[in-house]
């Protein structure tokens, strides 16, 4: 039990640290670090809880999958210090204190809650309490159409991000495709003829007479816009 | 450890990130704060599964994990 209760605290001032350094720490790349940081030690609460499951979930889905997509963003976007420019100033100030009230509200609720079960340890609890099998079983059966719902849910997140990504990228991006293509290679670049050193300036079609460009091409000022590498 | 004291941190986990939310303006960084007040949401109802010992309060704490990897 008092491994238990040192468990608890450890955990407890992780989540608790984790979190009040994702507000105010200012870069935002750390304070994505700090979440995952506190999403790790609320995973630690949730298996002191005994929900294996939950806690499971937690690491992989929330601190792995979700976390790096965060980062992503903010390696992409750049962290600029605070871009919303409106005024804030007055929320800098309200929102602690509105903050505060909530604490102090919250804690008159737990203080004076007729719950008995909130002083104790907890209810007895069979064998196998939130583990995969029993919360799998749950889901299949009494949970069945929120379970649906939630996999809908990601489905639809899923295909609109990637209808929100094509829209962004351009306007018509087959016009674009092809005025690349399109653009031709200049005569005498990359032929065989060219490479043996067997074609003659004179096949060339109508040097200008100041700037005769070398058959080996790369470099030549002057010349031709060029079709330079790609696929 | 009896169940209030995970209530207690729980609130304690609310709010701080309802203070995230109103005092910071930076749109990412208001995000995580909404996804810091969603896991203080989470282990109170965590917390309330095991007071009761039913396994309903982790079923809706694993939907509200859902929901917050859907708009991530």
């Amino acid at each position: 039990m008092l491994f238990h209760n040192i468990l608890f605290f450890i955990a407890a001032i992780g989540a608790l640290s984790g979190a009040i350094g994702v507000v105010t720490v200012r870069n935002p790349f750390y304070s994505v670090l700090a979440l995952v940081f506190h999403l790790i030690s609320l995973a630690a609460l949730f298996l002191l809880l005994r929900a294996e499951f939950v806690a499971a979930a937690q690491v992989i889905v929330y601190a792995g999958a979700v976390m790096v997509l965060y980062v992503f963003v903010v390696a992409y976007v750049g962290g600029g210090d605070e871009p919303l420019p409106a005024g804030g100033a007055q929320f800098k100030v309200l929102g602690p204190l509105f903050a505060l009230a909530v604490a102090a509200e919250l804690s008159i609720a737990m203080l004076g809650t007729a719950l008995k079960g909130v002083k104790h340890n907890g209810a007895k609890y069979t064998l196998g309490f939130g583990t995969p099998a029993h919360i799998g079983n749950l889901f299949l059966t009494k949970y069945l159409f929120p379970f649906e719902v939630a996999s809908l849910l990601l489905l639809v997140a899923a295909v609109g991000a990637v209808v929100l990504a094509r829209r962004r990228r351009g306007l018509e991006p087959d016009v674009e495709l092809e005025r690349q293509v399109r653009v031709p290679a200049p005569s005498y670049t990359g032929t065989m003829a060219e490479a043996a050193g067997t074609r003659t300036a004179g096949t060339m079609p109508a040097p200008e007479p100041g700037s005769v460009p070398e058959p080996v091409g790369h470099g030549s000022a002057g010349g031709p816009p060029r079709y330079e590498g790609g696929w | 450890m009896a169940i209030g004291w995970y209530l207690v941190v729980s609130a304690m986990i609310f709010c701080i990130g309802a203070a995230g939310v109103l005092a910071r303006r930076n749109p990412l960084v208001i995000l995580l704060c909404l996804e810091l007040m969603l896991n203080g949401a989470n282990l109170a109802l965590v917390a309330f599964a095991r007071m009761w010992g039913g396994e309903d309060g982790q079923i809706f704490a694993l939907i509200v994990m859902v929901v917050a990897a859907g708009w991530a």
